[in-house]
């Protein structure tokens, strides 16, 4: 049975329901991903370029249903791991298994299978969006690909737009016409057309207004609840994170530092790197520098 | 001769370090800036009237919908906006110059140098086929004068400010070699490298850890301090903007509907459109219910109704508000185009 199929209901949160015994949707096993780093000409002649990991070993499952959250250094690996994750990257070494099968060997209807089964959500906008292509296009193009029949896809792509909070004439926008925020929801409309089964979103929404944000945090939850949805959230937002994940990964340099529900990683950590995050959180007026001089304004 | 010499501005050196809102003449002034976009006989507005003035050693938030043409003012600024908009009208003045009467080899001698700006999008923004370390460097030796080692160390030195390990090295990395947030740091380094009067930061954190935005944040502020940079934080990230602006402009459907010192915007703010936009913060608290948002969509550009442009989604909405476009609320510094807080 798919994710798709198992629609359990309303889970608000799911925090009190944990997901062990279950297969793992995805499975990440010791991931490792190296890139050489460039250095000067002597380095290189004499060989010794050195190689930094930009994921550094790190094991993940998870499970169907489940919204999993991955937080951390800007920098410490969370998008190249997202990236290996939906195949978009080979690893250095280490496995990625896509309902129990290892993706490297997937062949054919498969293969087919997982590349429509596992979305992404871009941190970079430009990254999924062809210059050229009208957003209709771009759009329908990813629901004729999910399999929907030709005569529906009107309907959806309002539909799209509409849970996204886009007005139907940037419809026929380039994404270049398009604000940053407004990008940035097309991206996601994109990924949700594909009707994958896992979501793997980098930073979804760290360029939208904080009422756009609930909205789109609002929906992922409703895909979950209502859909049975699995969601990879890549934030640098903890607030955001707190409220939809059910385990989180903290991540710093490659590796995972710590792991848990939301609960216990943001309102008890244990790792150090944890608490200078969230003792980092900004904190509005009452976070203003007292040294600040105050001089008469104007508006 | 220093590009600043050029401007006819350098008796205006050494800049005061001053705080918010300080009296005398802003070092930029914007008024009834209207940006519209279009071809042939099809035009419309995004950007209907905006008003800004900031003075040096002043951060002024720019915060709102998206979409209501934040970047846009940005890089009207810059004169950098994209084919197919234009400046309609409005006057824009740094540092006594018309910016809008400039020309373009005018205008090239101010980006970079004396205006810099952190572009929301660094990918767009940023060379492809470049090394970073030489992007920033070739900036500072154009800008500058200085020979090609001294401007590598400048830029190193720079990468390190903005907290990227490993300067030295990460000074020969091509953009898509680096993660979303160093790529944003590169662009802020970029945007700092010759020390600017005025900084427009559009967005500039959104791909930082909240420990690296602490860390850029007091880079920015410290050149504030001692260079008396004035900075444009344009963000949505409304508990980074109470800790770090003296005023805050809110802007909806291309226009500033409420202007403020922070402590006004943030304790009492008369426009129902951020009131409703406060009430959606996400704060970090154990909630696991649904986020709060303001429901409906913004206007459409170029079918703005008559009337308040939030009126369909405004909680606090009366007759009058469909019916005409709203007057200015001002007390003091505060100022709101409500009805409603005309009352
Ligand atoms: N193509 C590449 N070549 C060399 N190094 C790379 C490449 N892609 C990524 N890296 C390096 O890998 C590390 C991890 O980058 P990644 O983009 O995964 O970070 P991130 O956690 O997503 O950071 P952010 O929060 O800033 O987006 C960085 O040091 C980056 O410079
Ligand atoms: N090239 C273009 N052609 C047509 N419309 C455009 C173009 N560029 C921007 N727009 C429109 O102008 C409006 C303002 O855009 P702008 O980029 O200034 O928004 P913003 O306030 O920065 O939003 P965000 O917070 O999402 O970045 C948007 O509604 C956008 O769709
Ligand atoms: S003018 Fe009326 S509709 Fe507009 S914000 Fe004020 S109360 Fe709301
Ligand atoms: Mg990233
Ligand atoms: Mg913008």
């Amino acid at each position: 049975m798919s994710p798709l199929d198992d629609r359990s209901g309303e889970r608000h949160g799911g925090l009190d329901r944990p997901h062990q015994g279950a297969a793992p949707l995805l499975e990440l096993r010791d991931i490792r991903k190296e890139y050489a780093l460039r250095q000067g000409l002597l380095a290189r002649l004499t060989g010794r370029a050195e190689r930094v990991a930009a994921v550094d070993d790190v094991s993940l499952a998870i499970q169907p249903g489940e919204v999993f959250g991955l937080v951390g250094e800007s920098g410490c690996g969370k998008s190249t791991l997202s990236q290996i994750a939906v195949g978009l990257l080979a690893p250095s070494s280490g496995q990625v298994l896509y309902r129990g099968a290892d993706i490297a060997a997937l062949r054919g209807e498969a293969r087919q299978a997982y590349r429509r089964g596992v979305q992404m959500v871009f941190q970079d906008t430009h990254s999924s969006l062809n210059p050229r292509k009208r957003i209709r296009r771009a759009l329908a193009e990813a629901l004729a690909a999910s399999g929907q029949p030709r005569a529906a896809i009107p309907a959806k792509l309002l539909a799209l737009m509409d849970q996204v909070g886009l007005d139907a004439v940037m419809l026929d926008r380039l994404p270049h016409e398009l604000s940053g925020g407004q990008r940035q929801r097309v991206g996601i409309a994109r990924a949700l057309a594909m009707d994958p089964a896992l979501l793997v979103a980098d930073e979804p929404v760290s360029s939208l207004d904080v009422s756009l944000q609930g909205q789109i945090v609002n929906l992922l939850r409703e895909l979950n609840a209502r859909l049975g949805l699995t969601i990879v959230l890549v934030s640098h937002d903890l607030a955001v994170v707190a409220r939809i994940c059910q385990r989180i990964a903290v991540m710093q340099a490659g590796q995972i530092v710590e792991e848990g529900p939301p609960a216990r990683v943001l309102f008890a950590p244990e790792h150090p790197y944890t608490r200078t995050l969230i003792a980092a959180v900004p904190r509005g007026l009452a976070g203003r520098r007292s040294t600040r001089e105050v001089a008469p304004a104007e508006a | 001769m220093s590009p600043r010499d050029d401007l006819g501005v350098s008796d205006m050196a050494p800049i005061p370090v001053v705080g918010r809102g300080a009296p005398g003449k802003p070092l930029l002034e914007i008024e009834g800036l209207h940006i519209a976009f279009g071809a042939r006989d099809r035009w419309f507005e995004a950007v209907r009237g905006v008003d800004l003035r900031i003075h040096a050693g002043e951060v002024v938030g720019v915060v709102g919908e998206s979409g209501s043409g934040k970047s846009l003012t940005a890089l009207a600024i810059m004169r950098l906006l994209p084919r197919g908009a234009r400046i309609s009208s409005g006057r824009m003045r740094f540092a006594g110059t018309d910016l809008l009467a400039l020309d373009e080899r005018g205008m090239n001698r101010l980006r970079g140098s004396a205006m810099g700006m952190i572009f929301q999008d660094p990918l767009t923004a940023l060379n492809p086929a470049l090394p970073v370390g030489h992007q920033i460097a070739d900036s500072i030796r154009t800008h500058q004068g200085l020979g090609r080692a001294a401007a590598l160390a400048r830029a190193e030195a720079l990468l390190d400010l903005v907290g990227i390990a490993r300067p030295r090295e990460r000074l020969r990395a091509f953009p898509h070699e680096l993660s979303g947030g160093m790529r944003q740091r590169v662009m802020t380094a970029l945007a700092v490298a010759n020390d600017p009067r005025l900084l427009i930061a559009d967005e500039p954190t959104t791909a930082l850890d909240v420990t690296v935005q602490a860390q850029v944040m007091a880079m920015l502020d410290r050149i504030r301090r001692e260079l008396g940079i004035a900075v444009l934080f344009i963000s949505h990230n409304l508990e980074l903007v109470a800790e770090v602006c003296d005023r805050v402009a809110v802007m909806y459907a291309g226009r500033v509907v409420e202007g403020a010192v922070v402590e006004a915007l943030f304790e009492a703010p008369r426009h129902p459109y951020t009131r409703q936009l406060l009430r959606c913060i996400p704060r970090l608290n154990d909630e696991t219910g649904p986020m709060p948002t303001i429901p409906g969509l913004p206007p459409r550009l170029g079918a703005i109704p008559g009337g308040c442009p939030f009126a369909p989604r405004c909680d606090a909405a009366f007759a009058r508000c469909t019916a005409e476009a709203p007057d200015i609320w001002r007390r003091g510094d505060h100022m709101a185009r409500c009805w409603e807080a005309l009352r």
